[in-house]
């Protein structure tokens, strides 16, 4: 039984016990780091999708920092209440954010052994997002519009693929590496014990397939076409407006910011620091800016070769996501020699 | 390092026939078999440096002009001439056939698995990546109605025996070269053939012919 | 702990053996909240649940077989006449059904330990707790009842029949113990699992949506026996102990959410008059308690994490990735597949969670008398509130719960060292209230003040009648149409076009045919003429003379 990883210890020894709370205190310091520099990055990292796309597209496009002008302009806004909205209105946009940010601090970005080390168990994390993704759907359904219930349908489709395809992966992972922490799976890769194989290349492939159908991009959602029939996300926050959109448009922003974070830190931990080693941090840092950043010049790349799928064969796609966990531990299983 | 790598092109090549089969349309199903052929080479080029073997060079050169050169040069102008590019497989849900490619990839692990229990282990991966290849290549030219799909389907095939042929060591090269002899006869057949039933049939659609076929009988 | 009891009724010279072990303890402790609930919130009236409930009791404290056997088909018995109070058609499945097990428990409790014995066990039992392929009367059955006891019969007789197969399968027949009982108990689980979460999402009365979820849940917890079982065969005790920490504490946390669900869909009956998703809507405005009530029992039967129901998903998410990592490449893959299944139906868990608050709770009204619905009377609330508080422990501190449960575990699997729960709740949701707040706070402080209340944008619509308060309500999705895009996607492939359950079509459909020709042969028999009746008396005589010279000759 375990019921947190932050220990408050009673009276203890000086000399023993404090090189021991400094290390605490260092982990401590890189969680919040961590989780401070993601919550303020992520609406950059989504002006720098917007822009590079629209440039791809033969646009000026707005600036980098379009992002936090367009949430300050909502926060500043009356919000408009529909006369059918329930008590709970106020809950779910409350609820979504809270869910993911909770999930993002699960998720190392610059350095390892953070202080959620023990609990960043990747199982916790799918459900978190999982939560998140339940209350958005809950806010779609509130006010008992017609786009709202067709949104959350669609993105109750989707959720069943993306859910069983990432179970695999973590079976994947948790088979490579032993433990099914992401830190842990992060420290086995960035340590050379994890060699190249083939089953890790359908991983990267299957959760590139699930990270752009869960943060809402083409092929499987819209995120700037504002056609009814087309929408999935964007569906199902049509009745919220001034600040309780703005929170749903950062829960979107973070969830961007923190599946780039994810895929960097699992399949590229390399020179990522360490919590206890304080001169590592700056290189760890670089290199996660670095990963980002490319992720987000990357995906207006695919997204403008690429159009936007049928609400119907989205699952087709994700099927092949989920077929290809399935594959990455087939070939594992061929690979640890087993059969004879 | 080197068979980790061998083995992950080897991966990426039965990712390209896996995805062959996710596909409907005719100009998509060339991109990846190109994309396919491509990644053929450099495992070939790889195996070469690893072997140091100079023919392997020489085939990874071959797959790399004809493979990813030629052959999809000539299949997209024939596309483009029969007005195929519009055209839509319609022969089997494409769920249902990809559920049955993963069956016969594990297939694939569970024949090489036990027949190879003596052989040296890391080759064993390699030989389980070629016949899922090539089982899956035949699975495209079955399911398949378009006789451009089955040409590719056949193509794949022929690609899964090559990535089986570079990963054994001391595979002699006449063998190899008289494979790819082989495919581009077989292509330039096809090829004439698909001319042939263009011309009588104005269609591609191989149910016509099946259609005379049955009545014939 | 092990403490005995004779009663002097029973068998003749035998009497009642009666005795609590820790594990009939912790089935004590699933049954005693709910029974207490039902009986606070309905029913305690009534004789029959009462003998309802000493049969469940019975059967989980007997220490002999017949004393099991007894307080099984009493509550197979009472339960039987309680479903024919609520409807006839499927009680009389039902009776069916109850009749069979006790079929194949009556012979299996007496025969000697081996594998005829587990099977006719998990026929038998396994037939009660509505395992597959024998489930497909249970989402006719348990919604017929009034919602007591269909919560009683969702939450604690499933249960009960679970108990028969963890006691013979892990104590009684321990020592005699063969890979297949896991491995069967795995298959049953895992197409429980699959076809209960997706008939969850695609039924729209509620009652029924909540028996399919019964069903899911049933799958789980036998898939986590079997694991056990069969983790248990091969000495691998760590993995054993938590496949099992996963299945008993799904029990536990079944037995507090089901039951609070099913008072509340009762209720929602006596408020509305209806049950389907497809006439409700909007009932939270008129019934915020119980709507409250029914959110915090969705988010359990939801698996969503810190609700109820995701600690003992996690342990057996986990229980299958060792399970995976061990044995030969076929049983690998295997398991590899039962992953897949069991994150598909997670993920469908929360689909019909979500349907029942989202469509049901949430939205407008579609009917008048939704939107008349007032809140329940207070015994149904207080009862459903008992069960709710019960909840918060299982859903924050589930480590410790686990250490409460730690003898279960020492009984059933000798040696096995508690593996520490790496999902942490407690922290998890100081975390996610911390945030919350923050955001609620930078919003306060940061954002316009005031709302405006305007009325709500109808996605193009026209305005609607004056006559409809709550706009029309046709523009919104019905329980119908949010789930659709699953069940095109999804569900023609598994149940095919008329979704119908595979259980209904291959077992139940193939039994009603026969029950016709046995009726209509028997009907031929009844209606005889006097002279065809004398000449089958005056055939038989012959034959029996026969046969008796035949074998005297022989």
């Amino acid at each position: 039984m375990s019921l947190g990883t932050i220990s408050i210890s009673g009276p203890f020894l000086m000399d023993q016990a404090i090189p021991g709370v400094i290390l605490e205190l260092q982990r401590l310091i890189v969680s919040v780091l961590n989780a401070a520099i993601l919550f303020a990055v992520a609406p950059l990292l989504m002006g720098v999708v917007g822009r590079t796309r629209a440039r791809l597209l033969g646009r000026p496009g707005p600036v980098f920092w379009q992002p936090y002008r367009d949430l300050q302009k909502l926060l500043r806004k009356t919000p408009v209440l529909p006369d059918t909205a329930t008590d709970y209105y106020h809950i779910w946009p409350y609820a979504a954010f809270a869910a993911t940010a909770t999930a993002a601090l699960l998720v190392p970005g610059f350095a390892l052994g953070m202080a959620t080390e023990k609990i960043s168990d990747l199982i916790t994390f799918i459900g978190l997002l999982a939560l998140a993704r339940a209350a958005t759907m809950l806010a779609g359904l509130e006010t008992g519009f017609g786009f709202g219930g067709a949104g959350a349908g669609r993105d109750a489709l989707f959720s069943l693929f993306t859910e069983a395809a990432m179970l695999l992966l973590v079976l994947t992972f948790v088979l490579v590496a032993h433990q099914p922490s992401i830190d842990g799976i992060a420290a086995e890769f960035r340590d050379g014990r994890i060699g190249v194989s083939v089953s890790l290349g359908f991983a990267l492939a299957a959760i590139l397939a699930v990270a752009l159908t869960e943060t809402g991009r083409i092929p499987a959602d819209n995120p700037a076409g504002h056609l009814e029939l087309g929408m999935v996300h964007e569906a199902m926050l049509l009745e919220y407006s001034g600040k309780y959109l703005a929170i749903f448009h950062y829960t979107a922003m973070l969830r961007l910011a923190l599946w780039f974070t994810l895929v960097g830190t699992i399949f590229c931990p390399f020179g990522m620091g360490t919590a206890a080693d304080f001169f590592s941090w700056p290189l760890g840092m670089i290199l996660w800016f670095a990963k980002i950043f490319a992720a987000a010049v990357a995906l207006p790349f695919f997204e403008v070769s690429t159009a936007k799928m049928r609400v119907f064969r989205v699952p087709e796609f994700l099927g092949v996501a989920l077929l290809l966990g399935l594959l990455s531990g087939v070939f594992l299983f061929v690979a640890a020699r087993l059969g004879g | 390092m080197i068979y980790p790598l061998a083995h992950l092109l080897g991966g990426l090549v039965l990712l390209c026939a896996f995805s062959l089969l996710s596909q409907r349309r005719l100009a998509a199903m060339i991109s990846i078999y190109q994309l396919e052929a491509l990644i053929l080479s450099a495992a070939a080029a790889w195996q070469g440096y690893a072997q140091h073997e100079l023919s392997l060079y020489l085939t990874a050169a071959i797959t790399l002009v004809i493979k990813a050169g030629i052959a999809p040069i000539v299949l997209r102008r024939i596309v483009h001439n029969f007005n195929l590019i519009r055209a839509v497989e319609t022969a089997m849900p494409v769920g249902v056939s990809m559920i049955l490619g993963v069956g016969l990839i594990g297939v694939a692990v569970l024949v090489v698995l036990p027949t190879t229990i003596n052989s040296v282990g890391l080759t064993r991966e390699d030989l389980a990546i070629s016949l899922s290849v090539v089982l899956l290549g035949l699975l495209v030219m079955t399911t398949r109605r378009n006789a451009v799909s089955q040409v590719i389907g056949f193509l794949s095939t022929e690609n899964g025996l090559v990535l089986a042929a570079i990963g054994m060591p001391g595979m002699p090269f006449v063998a190899e070269l008289s494979v790819a002899l082989l495919v581009l006869l077989a292509f330039m057949v096809v090829g004439v053939f698909l001319l042939r039933i263009r011309e009588h049939f104005d269609t591609l659609d191989l149910s016509g012919i099946e259609e005379i076929e049955r009545r014939g009988r | 702990m092990n403490h005995e009891l004779t009663l002097p009724i029973g068998l003749p010279g035998q009497g009642m053996h009666l005795g609590v072990d820790p594990l009939s303890c912790l089935f004590l402790a699933i049954l005693a909240p709910q029974i207490l609930a039902v009986a606070v919130g309905e029913d305690r009236e009534s004789v029959l649940f009462w003998v309802f409930v000493l049969g469940m009791v019975l059967a989980v404290v007997a220490a002999d077989a017949f004393s099991l056997v007894f307080g099984f088909e009493l509550m197979s018995a009472a339960s039987w006449v309680l479903v024919l109070r609520g409807d006839r058609k499927p009680a009389t499945l039902y009776a069916g059904i109850a009749m069979f097990s006790g079929a194949c428990l009556v012979p299996a409790l007496f025969l000697p330990a081996g594998g005829v014995a587990f099977g006719l066990i998990l026929l038998g039992a396994g037939a009660k707790a509505g395992l597959a392929p024998l489930h497909a009367w249970l989402p006719r059955a348990h919604p017929a009842p009034p919602a007591g006891i269909s919560a009683l019969m969702s939450g604690g007789m499933v249960k009960v029949a679970l108990y028969v197969i963890i006691r013979y399968g892990f104590v009684v027949m321990a020592p005699d113990v063969k890979p297949w009982w896991g491995i069967a108990l795995i298959f049953a689980g895992g197409a429980s699992v699959l076809i209960g979460s997706l008939r969850a999402v695609l039924e729209t009365e509620l009652k029924v949506v909540l028996a399919c979820s019964t069903v899911e849940h049933v799958g789980l917890i036998a898939t986590g026996l079997g694991i056990g079982l069969l983790a248990k065969g091969f000495g691998d005790n760590a993995l054993a102990a938590t496949a099992l920490q996963g299945a008993l504490l799904l029990a536990v946390a079944h037995g507090l959410f089901k039951p609070l669900l099913f008072l509340g869909a009762g209720a929602v009956k006596h408020a509305t008059g209806t049950n389907s998703l497809d006439w409700l809507g909007g009932l939270i405005r008129g019934m915020p308690h119980l709507g409250g009530l029914m959110i915090l029992g969705c988010a359990g039967m939801a698996a969503l994490p810190l609700g109820p129901g995701f600690a003992p998903e996690f342990l057996l998410l986990h229980a299958v990735f060792g399970a995976a990592g061990t044995g030969g490449i076929l049983g690998r893959i295997g398991f590899e597949a039962l992953l897949a299944v069991l994150g598909l139906s997670a993920a469908m868990a929360l689909v019909s969670g979500l349907r029942i608050v989202g469509i049901g709770f949430l939205g407008r009204p579609r009917t008048l008398r939704a939107a008349a619905a007032e809140e329940a009377g207070w015994p149904v609330l207080a009862g459903m509130a008992l069960l709710a508080v019960l909840c918060v422990p299982v859903a924050l501190l589930p480590g410790l719960l686990l250490a409460a449960m730690q003898p279960v575990f020492a009984e059933l699997v000798p040696g096995a060292a508690p593996q520490p729960l790496a999902y942490a709740p407690f922290p998890l949701a100081l975390l996610l209230a911390g945030f919350a707040a923050g955001a609620w706070w930078f919003v306060k402080i940061f954002g316009a003040r005031g709302e405006r209340e305007v009325p709500a944008w109808q996605g193009g619509f026209g305005k609607p009648p004056p006559w409809l308060p709550f706009g029309n309500p046709m523009t919104q999705a019905t329980g119908t149409g949010f789930s659709e895009p699953i069940a095109r996607a999804f569900g023609y492939t598994i149940l095919g076009a008329k979704h119908l359950d595979p259980g209904e079509v291959y077992v139940l459909a193939p039994l009603a045919r026969l029950h016709q020709v046995l009726t209509r042969a028997a009907e031929r028999v009844r209606r005889a003429t006097i002279r065809q009746r004398l000449a089958f008396v005056f055939g038989a005589l012959v034959m029996f003379l026969l046969a008796l010279g035949l074998a005297q000759g022989g």
